[in-house]
């Protein structure tokens, strides 16, 4: 396997079979963070390519100063949400009073990816966005609020609202489960 | 992966199982990622070529201009030289001012007059017979030039005269016959026989004066004459090119291009096309142009059927027993086999087009008298455009072997459907050429040569099968320099 300086090297020389190798190794796992911000595998498929044009051509741009897969994963988040912002999918945004969260959540990690996925889906653009962004991909609301352009009580409400939508699908998925277990 | 502090129950859970969450590579996007990759990395090519091509024209055409200047501070300094007075070097202003002013050629006429008298007597030099004959060119370098070979023929008239009574007649026959002052005459005759045998281009005068190991390129004993080579900037030319293209198709798959045959097309490529050209240095030019090219493919398709036809005939005998008054009726089959073949066949046209923009650097060199060699490479930018159509009949044909029934003719059936736009896009050839050619004294020259093209890239790549188009072969040229 290509270690991952001459992976970049090749790429920047314009090699195409590193530059397919780059796309070998990211290209899964980047499709998940792009399934978790879009709304349908098309448009995951469509902001994983857009990420990946953008990727080779600001490749030179990469400092060398943390992962190559953790650039990568920051380069489609913000293409993510560019592509997002272009489309004005943050009509549903509001400005908001930010809203305490008490939610507990008492169920087991025991749900699939794609149960966990499906559930992001289904949240509302700005609710998904917001949540995938501090939950999932650890920016912080200062950074989030920055990146589409809302005040951090914003970013704070709506992710307390996602927390919220997604407490109430975990434990009814949870019931459900549960219901088909004592059912056998 | 981070983790807060204050991390909430449902982010955690989410977290875990998605963060690192690793799916399937969708491989097939790669090729629409692909494609734009190398869409945005054509189009600095382009540019950078621009951009090399107009600093060389640049550099050459700055240079040009100070080579020209360096030949006018020559020839004024050999002036000055001849003058052996530095004092008595003459400005081409004084040159313009001294031309139009009477008072100047009374000077020069004086100064003639005190020549004559210092020697003994003029005399006519050797070329006298040619005083007569007009340059043939304009001098390049101007009149600074010009004053200084004036000045020269009355040095020469002074130093290297010798006795001849027929130029000191032609003197007195236009001292008394002349109505103008005649030692204006005089003195127009000195300038002319010195023009005359004076350089009278500016690669000449070079050579005079740096020496002959300095001679300008492109003149020598044998190419001298053409000054074509030395002298013109500018190129006009048309060109007519037989190419034979090889196709190499490849199929496009997650891992790139497979490379799957190449197919050597038996028509040729055809293209004409029309230039201008810019000579910036020495031999070393500019060109572009428009052109035209196409060729047509026909790809055959055959697919055969053999086909029994049974043809059987009966004949029936009635017999009567001895015994018995009934009839018995006996039946004889006779079956004939004749085989048929049936061939189906599908003739698939392509015909390419392509409307090219060539920006070549061409580099000519003179070999011998007019004879030059030339090579040249650039890109050429060129919109594709294929078209598809095809032929479909089938066939019913006579095996070797059949006998063929009186009512069984071969039937031929034809369909033929249009030629349709397959596609039309931007792409980019790399081309070589080496040609030799033959550049008059009138500045039309002709060129034979060998052409080589290659695609950058593919054509037809949004469809299952990309092709790479190669091309390689004749060339024939007509240019003119002025």
């Amino acid at each position: 396997m290509t270690d991952e300086k001459s992976l970049i090297e090749g790429c920047l020389k314009g090699h195409e079979s590193y530059q397919f190798e780059l796309y070998k190794r990211y290209a899964g796992k980047m499709m998940m963070v792009c399934k978790r911000y879009a709304g349908s595998k098309q448009e995951a498929e469509d902001f994983l390519q857009e990420a990946f044009i953008r990727i080779y051509d600001k490749l030179h741009t990469y400092q060398h100063s943390g992962s190559l897969e953790g650039w990568v994963r920051r380069v489609v988040v913000h293409t993510a949400l560019n592509k997002l912002r272009s489309r004005k999918y943050y009509d549903d945004i509001h400005e908001e009073m930010p809203v305490v969260d008490h939610t507990h959540v008492d169920v087991m990690s025991g749900f699939g990816e794609k149960d966990l996925l499906n559930m992001i889906a289904a949240l509302p653009t700005g609710y998904r966005t917001v949540f995938n962004m501090y939950a999932i991909d650890g920016y912080d609301h200062a950074e989030i609020a920055e990146a589409l352009g809302i005040s951090e009580g914003t970013s704070r409400s709506q992710l307390a609202k996602a927390r919220a939508t997604l407490k109430t699908a975990l434990e009814k998925q949870k019931k459900t489960i549960d219901r088909a277990y004592q059912t056998r | 992966m981070l983790i807060r502090r204050d991390e909430h129950q449902i982010d955690k859970v989410f977290r875990k199982k998605l963060h690192d969450a690793d799916g399937e590579s969708p491989l097939h996007l790669w090729e629409g990622v692909r494609s734009n990759i190398r869409k945005k990395r054509r189009v600095p090519i382009f540019w950078w070529w621009l951009t090399g091509a107009a600093v060389i024209a640049g550099i050459s055409f700055f240079g040009y201009r100070q080579n020209e200047n360096h030949v006018a501070e020559i020839a004024q300094e050999k002036t000055t030289s001849f003058d052996g007075n530095s004092e008595n070097a003459i400005t081409p202003n004084q040159i313009d001012q001294e031309k139009l002013n009477d008072s100047a050629a009374t000077e020069t006429v004086d100064k003639e007059k005190s020549v004559a008298s210092e020697s003994a007597i003029p005399q006519r030099s050797s070329t006298s017979s040619s005083v007569d004959r007009k340059p043939k060119k304009s001098n390049p370098i101007g009149i600074s030039q010009k004053k200084s070979i004036h000045e020269r023929s009355s040095d020469r008239l002074t130093i290297e005269s010798s006795t001849t009574d027929a130029f000191f007649d032609e003197v007195l026959v236009a001292f008394t016959e002349s109505t103008v002052d005649p030692t204006i005459d005089i003195a127009q005759k000195a300038s002319e026989q010195s023009i005359s045998n004076s350089p009278t281009t500016e690669s000449a005068l070079k050579d005079e004066i740096l020496g002959g190991s300095n001679q300008a390129w492109g003149t020598s004993p044998n190419t001298a004459s053409h000054s074509h080579w030395t002298e013109n900037r500018f190129m006009v030319g048309a060109w007519y090119s037989m190419l034979n293209p090889v196709r190499k198709r490849t199929s496009l798959d997650n891992s790139g291009l497979i490379d799957l045959n190449r197919r050597t097309n038996p028509e040729t490529e055809k293209g004409f096309g029309i230039g201008v050209g810019f000579r910036v240095w020495k031999g070393l030019a500019i060109w572009s142009g428009l052109e035209k090219t196409m060729f047509e493919e026909k790809h055959l398709w055959k697919d055969s059927v053999d086909v029994l036809y049974y043809n059987t005939t009966v004949n029936y005998e009635i017999t009567y027993p001895i015994d018995s008054t009934i009839p018995v009726i006996t039946a004889f089959y006779d079956t004939t086999i004749t085989p048929y073949r049936e061939e189906q066949k599908e003739v698939e046209v392509n015909k390419y087009t392509s409307l090219n923009i060539p920006l070549y650097l061409s580099w000519q060199q003179p070999v011998y008298r007019g004879l030059f060699v030339s090579v040249e490479t650039g890109p050429v930018f060129r919109v594709n455009s294929q078209y598809k159509g095809r032929f479909v009949f089938a066939e019913e044909v006579e095996s070797d072997f059949s006998n063929l029934a009186a009512d069984n003719h071969p039937v031929i059936q034809k369909e033929y459907i249009h030629l349709n736009e397959y596609y039309r896009e931007w792409k980019m050839d790399w081309h070589a050429g080496l040609s030799v050619g033959w550049m008059g004294e009138s500045g039309f020259g002709w060129s034979v040569g060998l052409k080589h093209r290659r695609m950058i890239g593919n054509t037809g790549s949004d469809h299952q099968v990309a092709h790479r188009i190669l091309s390689t072969g004749f060339n024939i040229g007509i240019q003119y320099r002025f």
